[in-house]
């Protein structure tokens, strides 16, 4: 199964290559961590750029998702055929 | 021989099916052809299998008894007698109640598979395999045609809007279905790059179920590597399959809700956690700020280097405003003299005598307006210099404060962090200097915590 990947642009030094549900998991603990609001202030500032830079890479991916429907069979010699198949809405 | 009329024979015939004891008392399996429903209510009908057939009637009595509506090429278990209808010579069962043959055998053999792939473990929890949060490609194995695939289509546009699909088109029903199903499986797991599979397909009896409870199906979707999602038939409908998938859901419509999250709501949580993050870092910072007012507020702090900087700041500024002024009357003053030695030189002798006294009277009154400035500005320097001495350290120390420095650095010491117990201290009052040693050290936020008088001495 491949991961859904996410880079964050802004962290530079880790490259955060995440899946989605990765990405969510770690915003969480971002969250948690500022909610202790035992960071240093510097600390917290960068916790809070690289949660929202996540948050804009999950919405980025959102939105970019286009519908795609297609079928799959074997042709006669045994290769795959994909087909787009069209399902108007009732 | 006695010869008998065909009425004796049919009579006798009848007399002998009437009392066997099997032929009073039978269950016949086969299946229905060419069924005859009367006007009177009678139901006719041929029971046959592939090599033989008999004829059967069941009265309007029994008719009214059956939980469904017999058709032609069902499979069924009839009860009944055999006798023989003596007008025609024809031998017929009577029957008292009819059941669909496939239903007990199918459910037998449903259960035997069940319990024996149970039993080695194919159904065990910790081989389900995790679905993804968030697959980014679907696939569906199941029929093309009918109601199930628009269903799922038309749940994933509203929940999800963008979402990519392939579909593997398989009969869902009849003897091709089951290897068509396996085929598909195989295809997706090696070909089609999708992370999850949905198999499924609508309602139906048991039998037309049967693909999705053979062994077959079983075992591809347990060889899956790709997680799959089941989904046959109604709520209440539990096949193979679905004890073997990685998860079931009990309709293709549900199917549809499990595999992908609502988009809306993903977006509502990334809005949340932003939100979040916001006030919680606008709070730190809150925060922090009224910490450090409350540490410029102490009164040591209040007198020290703060002030000192913005004195001297201030300072500053007016030492360059007294040096600009100073410039700017000494650059003044010879050119106002070339001015006045100009006009004494171009006036007649007759007025240089006045011209004089005017000059005179001039330097006297730019010398004292100078000096007015200049003692104006020393006082002001003067009185700075008082208040900057006011924050001279020694000062401070004439007041009552003392100065520490360590003895080995040489260092001035102004926080606790700079020392150790034990540390050599040197102490500067007014009048000299002590050495000490450092016995204990009380942070503030110690001192705080303690109630007046309770501090040790």
């Amino acid at each position: 199964m491949r991961e859904r990947e996410i880079s964050s642009m802004d962290n530079k030094e880790t490259q955060l290559e995440l899946s989605y549900e990765a990405a969510v998991e770690r915003l969480e603990e971002i969250v948690n961590l500022l909610e202790k609001g035992e960071a240093p202030l510097e600390e917290s500032l960068d916790l809070f750029r690289e949660g929202v830079t996540l948050a804009k890479a999950c919405e980025e991916k959102l939105s970019a998702l286009t519908e795609e429907i297609s079928k799959i069979q074997l042709g006669p010699e045994g290769i795959m055929i994909e087909t787009k198949v069209e399902f108007p809405d009732a | 021989m006695k010869i008998l009329s065909v009425s004796e024979l049919n009579q006798y015939v009848a007399r002998v099916l009437s009392q066997d004891f099997l032929l009073n008392s039978l269950r016949v399996e086969g299946e229905i052809s060419g069924g005859k429903l009367y006007p009177s209510g009678h139901y006719y009908f041929t029971l046959k299998d592939s090599k033989a057939q008999t004829s059967c009637v069941c009265f309007k009595s029994a008719m009214s008894n059956l939980d469904f509506k017999p058709i032609d090429g069902q499979h069924v278990i009839v009860s009944g007698y055999a006798t023989i209808y003596e007008q025609g010579g024809r031998f017929q069962i009577i029957v008292r109640s009819i059941e669909r043959a496939g239903e007990g055998l199918l459910y037998a053999r449903f259960v035997e598979l069940r319990d024996r792939l149970q039993k080695s473990g194919l159904f065990a929890e910790e081989r389900k395999k995790k679905i993804p949060f968030l697959p980014e490609r679907i696939g569906i194995i199941t029929s093309l045609e009918g109601a199930v695939i628009r269903d799922i289509v038309h749940i994933l546009r509203r929940r999800f809007p963008g979402f990519v699909i392939r579909i593997f088109p398989v009969s869902v029903q009849g003897s091709s279905s089951a290897q068509e199903i396996v085929t598909a499986l195989a295809l997706a797991n090696s070909e089609a790059d999708c992370d999850v599979l949905i198999i499924c397909r609508g309602g139906g009896s048991l039998e037309d179920l049967m693909p999705f409870n053979s062994e077959e199906v079983a075992l591809a979707v347990s060889a899956s590597e790709i997680p799959v999602i089941s989904a046959v038939g109604h709520e209440t409908d539990y096949t193979i399959c679905d004890f073997v998938s990685d998860l079931r859901a009990p309709t293709p419509s549900a199917a549809a809700e499990l595999v992908l999250p609502r988009k809306s709501d993903l977006l509502t949580n990334l809005d949340m956690y932003r939100n979040r993050m916001k006030t919680l870092l606008l709070h730190t910072f809150a925060l922090a700020n009224s910490k450090l007012k409350h540490l410029t507020e102490r009164p040591v702090l209040r007198q020290g280097d703060y002030l000192i900087s913005s004195r001297l700041q201030k300072l500053d500024i007016l030492s360059w405003r007294l040096q600009s002024s100073l410039t700017a009357v000494s650059a003044d003053q010879p050119l106002r003299i070339a001015r006045l030695k100009d006009r004494i030189e171009r006036s007649s002798l007759s007025i240089l005598q006045h011209q004089s006294v005017l000059l005179e009277k001039g330097r006297n009154m730019l010398r004292a307006n100078m000096s007015h400035r200049l003692s104006q500005e020393r006082l002001g320097l003067d009185k700075l210099t008082a208040k900057l001495l006011a924050l001279d350290p020694n000062a401070v120390v004439r007041r009552g404060y003392a100065r520490l420095s360590c003895i080995e650095t040489g260092k001035a010491i102004s926080s606790l962090e700079q020392l150790a117990i034990g540390a050599d201290i040197r102490i500067y009052l007014a009048d000299g200097i002590a050495d000490a040693r450092v016995k204990e050290l009380f942070p503030l936020e110690l001192l705080e915590n303690l109630q007046e008088g309770s501090l040790p001495d």
